[in-house]
């Protein structure tokens, strides 16, 4: 290949990796933690005696709740597993007409259980926002509103995050096959960055591509439906996406007590997919025309076709499976094709080894924009001639390293603060929700203020650690409700909670050890890099 | 000062929108005549598929759309193939 | 699942071994017992990994399982050398 091309290119990855690399770090590093999202809320959801959900008593409650309470009938939830955010079996939402379809916490949300008197007792509730607070940063660039100018922004990212992934691979090509997994640690370091950033690029290059491809469709379908509409179907689409939707319900009466039983139900679709895990039951319409029950769950030998899982559609009163269309290893090979998109996005598949193949690659993939910011920087820098002063670096350097320190680990330790803060703050400030932004921004924009102002060296040092802190907070309250159960926080004893406390207490030792190791780098790295500093260097040749 | 001997023009902004424009347009045909041809798959998934077919078509020319020696040839090339394209789209739908 | 990603795990470490730029021996695996039996060992994960498994979720499964493990050996190996070096 012409060496002109690979020049142009580079330009291409230069420009392309500097507009998104920030950006893609949070998308990154929060979607990985989303990977866990469910964990993450359970670690932090108070203590509620968990109704475990006796099914021979869910058909009463159903039929009690709903004639009590009609209006729930449109669209509520049976949940089979016990969980500690899920504190009662029955749950249901009564949204404005208005909400956004991605926001699932607009509205109001109400809980039903069976009292010892066997009566239905509701309570409206607030979930946490924490998992959403998580997967929204993830979603939308780091922005709070996942609305669609932020996911056209979050369009756009990915564009240019593709434009990066096709240029630095066109660039790595004519070395490709003689630096295979090379990662030459020396004093050279820009070949030290270089060789690290292109290990975690080029091999897990299809999960990166993965990533930005259904990142794109996710923020751009809308429109490109709208306009494949216009210019293919005529104005036809809704028919065309309409689910052919299977048989019709046969049924006779709509009277919520004349239900199968959910036991009943369940078998239905396990006796059709034995290694299917069903998790919940979403009734819709339950006493309209077309009342039909989808039966959630995964299938870890399987896809799911979205990102909750996969469902079958039964009839609940007459107990027949109406479609298996997005049902884990029933579809067809087209459907299969489209749900692989999502699975592939949302990791679900493969169970739980699966998702935390998806965490570490998803914080190599952080490391890998982290990385390439890096390597910009120190591939720029002014070269130190012997003898004489460190130079001054230009401007725009010290600029992009602190945004890179301030960007980065503010968003790590912002994350950190607010999980803490779910259950720090939990009863004792009025929204706990919007608190927990506050908690995030306040640290994500402190940690950015803080780099520009010590400088990306010092600061990195200062921000490891405070990130390394803020993580270890997340055990370490654990650790406080054991020993003073005075303090009011709790723990949770489930291996999802205890397993979120044990990955914080290994993210902050891995945090502390880069910590430790960037002090090191800035006393006695190469002093004409953006990363010494000379204020701790002087410190150690006096002392 | 000698010139340059590459004969590669960099033609930044020509390029990018030449791969931005006609990559939008070819893959939109494109995923027509998937729509066309597929018939055998249910509407429903079929209209899924030819969405998520445009993204990987369209980034894809984007991408290579720096690979031209100029932006004028860019537009030339992917213009041609557009039009193409449209009109092998145009013919299946009409015949 | 496990044995299939035993399997995997093995066949990554021979195929990294047996690369020039590796740093965990002091000089690389002959290419017949390295990337050959890696290959094979990585055939074999896959072929462990679709029994009893949906055929596109074991393919996926075995991508992700080489990605990471392929990504993982050189820094893994470069932290040993680094810290046996000081």
């Amino acid at each position: 290949m012409r060496t002109e091309f690979i020049r142009i290119y580079k330009s291409v990855h230069t420009w392309t990796g500097i507009l998104s690399g920030l950006a893609l770090f949070i998308a990154f590093y929060a979607g990985a933690l989303t990977v866990f999202k469910e964990e993450i809320v359970r670690w932090a959801a108070p203590p509620a005696a968990i109704a475990a959900t006796d099914l021979a008593q869910a058909h009463e409650l159903i039929a009690r709740t709903l004639a009590e309470h009609p209006e729930a009938a449109r669209d509520f939830k049976l949940h089979l597993q016990p969980a500690e955010h899920l504190p009662a079996p029955m749950s249901w939402s009564i949204k404005p007409p208005d909400a956004d379809e991605h926001d699932s916490l607009a509205g109001r949300h109400y809980l039903a259980t069976l009292d010892a008197a066997g009566l239905p007792a509701v309570s409206e509730t607030q979930p946490s926002q924490l998992g959403e607070l998580i997967d929204i940063l993830h979603r939308v660039v780091g922005l709070p509103f996942d609305n669609d100018p932020n996911r056209w922004l979050m369009g756009v990212i990915a564009v240019l995050y593709a434009l990066a992934l096709i240029s630095g691979v066109i660039v790595l090509l004519p070395s490709l096959v003689k630096d295979l997994f090379a990662l030459r640690v020396g004093k050279n370091l820009k070949r030290m960055w270089l060789d690290a950033h292109n290990v975690v690029g080029f091999i897990s290059l299809p999960f990166h591509v993965v990533f930005a491809l259904t990142a794109a469709v996710f923020a751009f379908h809308d429109g490109l439906y709208a306009l494949q509409d216009h210019l293919l179907y005529d104005g036809r689409i809704k028919e065309m996406l309409r689910p052919v939707g299977g048989a019709k319900p046969q049924a006779r009466s709509f009277d919520p007590a004349t239900m199968l039983p959910p036991a009943e139900l369940v078998a239905r679709v396990q006796a059709v997919v034995p290694d299917f895990v069903p998790d919940t039951l979403q009734y819709l319409q339950a006493t309209g025309p077309r009342p039909v029950v989808r039966v959630w769950g995964h299938d870890p030998q399987a896809i799911s076709p979205r990102a909750p899982g996969g469902f079958a559609v039964v009839d609940p009163y007459g107990g027949r499976l109406l479609s298996t269309d997005y049902l884990p290893g029933k579809q067809d090979a087209a459907s299969t094709t489209v749900s692989s998109f999502f699975a592939l996005h949302f990791a679900t598949f493969g169970g739980t080894p699966v998702r935390w193949m998806y965490f570490l690659l998803g914080l190599a993939g952080a490391w890998l924009f982290y990385s390439g910011n890096l390597l910009w920087i120190e591939s720029r820098r002014r070269k130190q001639r012997a003898e004489n002063a460190a130079p001054e670096q230009r401007r725009d350097f010290r600029l992009l390293g602190a945004l890179t320190i301030g960007t980065c680990l503010g968003c790590i330790s912002g994350i950190s603060f607010a999980i803490v803060a779910a259950k720090g703050l939990h009863g004792r400030v009025d929204d706990l929700n919007a608190w927990l932004w506050y908690v995030y921004y306040a640290c994500f924009f402190a940690a950015i203020g803080w780099a520009f102002n010590r400088g990306a060296a010092r600061a990195a040092v200062d921000l490891l650690w405070l990130s390394a802190g803020a993580t270890l907070a997340i055990p370490l309250s654990s650790l406080l409700a054991l020993l003073w159960p005075a303090l009011g926080l709790w723990v949770n004893l489930s291996t999802a909670s205890l397993g979120v406390d044990v990955t914080a207490l290994l993210g902050s030792l891995a945090l502390a050890w880069m910590a430790r190791e960037t002090a090191r780098r800035a006393r006695i790295g190469p002093q004409d890099s953006v990363w010494s500093d000379t204020q701790m260097r002087n410190r150690d040749t006096v002392s | 000062m000698t010139k340059p001997i590459s004969s590669i023009r960099r033609d930044w902004v020509a390029k990018t929108l030449a791969g931005l424009l006609l990559g939008l347009v070819l893959a939109l045909a494109g995923s027509g005549l998937f729509v066309h041809f597929a018939s055998g798959i249910g509407s429903s998934v079929r209209v899924q598929l030819a969405m998520w077919l445009v993204m990987p078509v369209w980034l894809g020319v984007l991408g290579g759309s720096y690979f031209f020696h100029s932006g004028a040839r860019a537009w030339l090339w992917l213009g041609a193939a557009a039009i193409l394209l449209v009109g092998a789209l145009a013919s299946v739908r009409l015949l | 699942m496990g044995a299939g990603l035993a399997l995997l795990l093995g066949g990554c470490l021979l195929i990294y071994l047996a690369s020039p730029n590796q740093r965990w021996r002091a000089r690389p695996l002959a290419g017949m017992p390295g990337r050959t039996a890696g290959a094979l060992l990585l055939a074999l994960a896959l072929y462990q990994l679709q029994h009893g498994m949906q055929g596109v979720a074991a393919v996926f499964t075995w991508s992700l399982g080489v990605m990471l493990a392929l990504t993982l050996l050189p820094f893994l190996s470069a932290l040993f050398h680094v810290y046996r070096g000081r």
